[in-house]
């Protein structure tokens, strides 16, 4: 089980906040496969948001294939996010931090890094894809255009 | 209980339990009061039936004894039944509304599955019912109290404020009146204590009025006595104060005083002689206008609260914001 | 029209007068059932009094409002609404248990499974006296009795005001989770824009007695932009000329800079501006402060999207 908190002066939409925690959650193995999500009730009831909001967080989840619904049973997680490449040790860290360190020798400050790090990612991933929570980002743009399934 | 009786038996049962306690002291008090009464009256052979009015018939040093001893508990029941519309306008009328409308109460009440006209209906009637019962067992506690010394020597008399407005139906319907009018200045002025301050105001005011009126409403009887002879005494009637002489064609001339009599002065017959007088006389309301006086009081005080209620019922349909 | 289930609270031509004018005046609107719609508007917009309306406990002196197609104060509506005051009235003398006992007497449909366990869960006892109750747990109780009800139509005034950071959160997740239970439809009006961005999703503005905004929220974020950027010299707002004027609802000019909230803008700057759409709270607030409403026409388009 896993217990959401939400973030109301952040800037990033409600249920981003709730698919990153679970995503963040998934990747350091706290829900494994096999476990049920809390439902809509339990959720809301905790940080008092819009059940829709919890609704649309889980079937982005589920459209990311993370988690699936079983009808009268609840939302279960389908796989981890565990990922050896991601570790401490890996040898990607490691990449990164050298990389990291030619930007510093460079003369780039921390926000220039992580602007350049994130603009990367953006054209690596392409919107609706948001920027992941590690970067810091003061109230980013939304310009992605919402769907209108969740508006009717 | 179901319902909205309930729910208004949860609000004032805490003033029917205190008001039924209270009766009930009083009640103890006056069984023990009149038992000590009657046996004073029986070990004394005071004959209290042929007693009545001023010039009764048993003048002696017990019936005084008697009368100084019980008309001061006497009327200070009398005078607590005679403010029993005031207390119950007070402290159940101006409430009833009045502390719904302050608290915002009402706005639980009526956003519920009932109607605005059951939710009150029911509320009022309970209290109506209490405070008929409440005044009644009052005003028959009087009544039988006073029974045994009524309209006797120097005691309390029909006409007295302390028995008058303490019994009979007026009594009852004076009651209901306070309680409508309580529950009109709650709903009106929407706070509880300037409407308390509002019903004590109006109760007193109208007890007042007709109780200086009350003599307007009937015409007293004409009581004459030929020649020089002494006018009739009042008994346990209600002189009305005016008296005088009547002349031969029985014009009534409303001078006591037409005829003193004193050193050198002629003599009752022959001044009345001189001026033509053939009679003395005196207007009295006697006892039986007790009743006559009741009807009307009565029907005046449950005429204005029917008009109260139909102002409350009123105003609730128009919706109370 | 009158009897789409979709819709929840239908004004037409509403309107209330006071002694001291209109409290309401010429109110369009329509709140989609099932949603959680934020009443919001300055004091004295006439929030409470299109609450009071909604009950029954006002009668509209002009036009008319409808509950699921009832008029409101009638058996068939009352009984499908439950409204929770301003100050959250409760009889101070009475038990937890007495309070729960009175939802039950006067309601046909009465939960007390579901009452009792509201009540419960904030660990308050039965038997405890109302009067003696804190704030949180007094609304608590408040909310107990109001879903107890089984209400289709839940109106909440200003249920957030005099509480404590955290008792708001628990009351809001009350509310949420009743409405992720039974799908009830929500009205409510609160002051924290903030909390309203999080649990509306449609929204009606109220002010000066008349609606300035209705529509799901998500829609008015993204059909308003908000724009800053270098002033233009050349006009007296700074905009830029081809901005549609009738669609600015605030414009800004501090300095060399311009800032401004457009509404149904499909203008596409230049380089220079910073375009981006607003938060509901941001929009809320843009429509508060400004007065110059600019028509109600797309108002209304919003409400009939």
């Amino acid at each position: 089980m896993i217990a959401f908190r939400i973030d109301r002066r952040s800037g990033v939409a409600t249920y981003l906040q709730l698919v990153h925690q679970v995503r963040q959650a998934l990747r350091l193995g706290v829900l494994e496969p096999g476990d049920r999500l809390p439902t809509a009730r339990e959720v809301v009831e905790a940080v008092a948001v819009n059940p829709n909001t919890v609704l649309r967080a889980y079937r982005e989840l589920e459209r990311e294939g993370l988690v699936e619904p079983r009808p009268g049973r609840g939302t279960f997680v389908r796989r981890s996010l565990a990922r050896p490449a991601a570790a401490a040790d890996s040898p990607l860290r490691a990449e990164a931090a050298a990389w990291v360190g030619r930007a510093r020798a460079a003369g780039l400050e921390r926000e220039d890094i992580a602007a350049l790090a994130a603009s990367v990612l953006d054209d690596s991933f392409p919107p609706p894809e948001p920027p992941p929570p590690f970067i810091p980002a003061p109230r980013p743009p939304q310009t992605h255009t919402h769907t209108q399934e969740e508006d009717t | 209980m179901k319902g909205t009786l309930w729910l208004a038996w949860r609000q004032q049962r805490a003033l029917i339990l205190t008001g039924a306690a209270l009766l009930l002291a009083v009640t103890a008090w006056v069984v023990v009061m009149r038992t000590g009464m009657t046996g004073f009256i029986s070990s004394h052979h005071i004959p209290t039936s042929t007693c009545k009015g001023w010039d009764g018939d048993c003048e002696s040093e017990a019936a005084r004894t008697l009368l100084d001893d019980y008309n001061g508990p006497l009327r200070a029941l009398g005078s607590l039944s005679t403010a029993l519309p005031v207390l119950i306008g007070i402290f159940w009328g101006a409430p009833l509304l009045g502390r719904e409308l302050e608290s915002g109460t009402w706005k639980l009440a009526l956003t519920q599955g009932v109607g605005i006209g059951r939710w009150f209906t029911t509320r009022y009637a309970l209290a109506a019912a209490c405070t008929v019962l409440g005044s009644a067992v009052l005003a028959a506690l009087v009544a039988w109290w006073w029974s045994p010394v009524s309209n006797m020597l120097n005691g309390l008399y029909w006409h007295d404020g302390y028995i008058f407005n303490a019994t009979g139906p007026a009594a009852i319907a004076c009651a209901l009146f306070g309680l409508a009018a309580g529950t009109a200045a709650g709903l009106l002025i929407r706070r509880t204590l300037p409407a308390m301050a509002a019903v004590l105001g109006a109760v007193v005011a109208v007890r007042f009025a007709l109780n200086s009126f009350r003599s307007d409403w009937i015409s007293p009887q004409l009581w004459i006595s030929q020649g020089d002879a002494p006018r009739r005494e009042v008994g346990s009637g209600w002189s009305t104060g005016e008296f005088g002489f009547v002349d031969a064609a029985g014009r009534r001339h409303a001078i006591a005083d037409a005829c003193p009599w004193g050193e050198g002065l002629p003599d009752l017959k022959t001044c009345m002689a001189q001026k033509g007088f053939t009679g003395r006389y005196r207007t009295v309301y006697p006892s039986s206008d007790f009743w006559t006086f009741q009807w009307i009081e009565t029907g005046i005080f449950l005429g204005l609260a029917a008009v109260l209620t139909v102002l409350i019922a009123y105003v609730l349909r128009r919706r109370l914001l | 029209m009158t009897d789409d289930p979709t819709t929840a609270l239908r004004a037409t031509r509403l309107g209330r007068r006071f002694r001291g004018g209109w409290a309401l005046r010429d109110c369009d609107f329509a709140l989609p059932a099932g949603r959680i719609t934020a009443l919001v508007g300055p004091n004295g917009a006439g929030k409470s009094t299109l609450f009071h309306l909604a009950t029954g406990l006002l009668r509209p002196t002009s036009g008319e409002l409808r509950v699921f197609g009832a008029e409101p104060g009638t058996p068939a509506a009352r009984d499908r609404t439950a409204f929770l005051a301003q100050d959250k009235p409760l009889y101070p003398r009475f038990t937890v248990d007495d309070t729960l006992r009175f939802g039950r007497e006067l309601n046909s449909d009465w939960d007390q499974a579901s009452a009792e366990r509201i009540v419960r869960a904030g660990n308050i006892s039965l038997d405890a006296r109302v009067g003696a109750l804190s704030q949180g747990q007094a609304t608590r109780v408040a909310l107990a009795l109001a879903f107890g009800k089984r209400p289709d139509l839940l109106l909440l005034d200003e249920p957030l005001a005099d509480l404590d950071p955290l008792v708001r959160i628990e009351a809001m997740g009350l509310v949420m989770a009743e409405v992720a239970d039974r799908g009830t439809t929500v009205v409510m009006s609160s002051h924290v824009l903030s909390e309203l961005e999080n649990a509306c999703d449609h929204v009606l503005l109220l002010k000066h007695g008349a609606v300035r905004l209705d529509g799901d929220a998500q829609r008015l974020c993204d059909s308003h932009l908000r724009i800053t950027g270098l002033a233009d010299p050349a006009t007296d707002d700074g905009l830029p000329p081809d901005v549609d004027r009738a669609g600015v609802v605030e414009a800004t000019l501090t300095g060399r800079q311009v800032h401004a909230l457009l509404r149904h803008s499909d203008w596409s700057p230049g380089a220079p501006w910073i375009v981006e759409n607003p938060s509901l709270e941001d929009l809320l607030l843009a429509y508060l402060r400004s007065d110059s409403t600019p028509g109600t026409s797309s108002t209304s388009a919003e409400a009939a999207a």
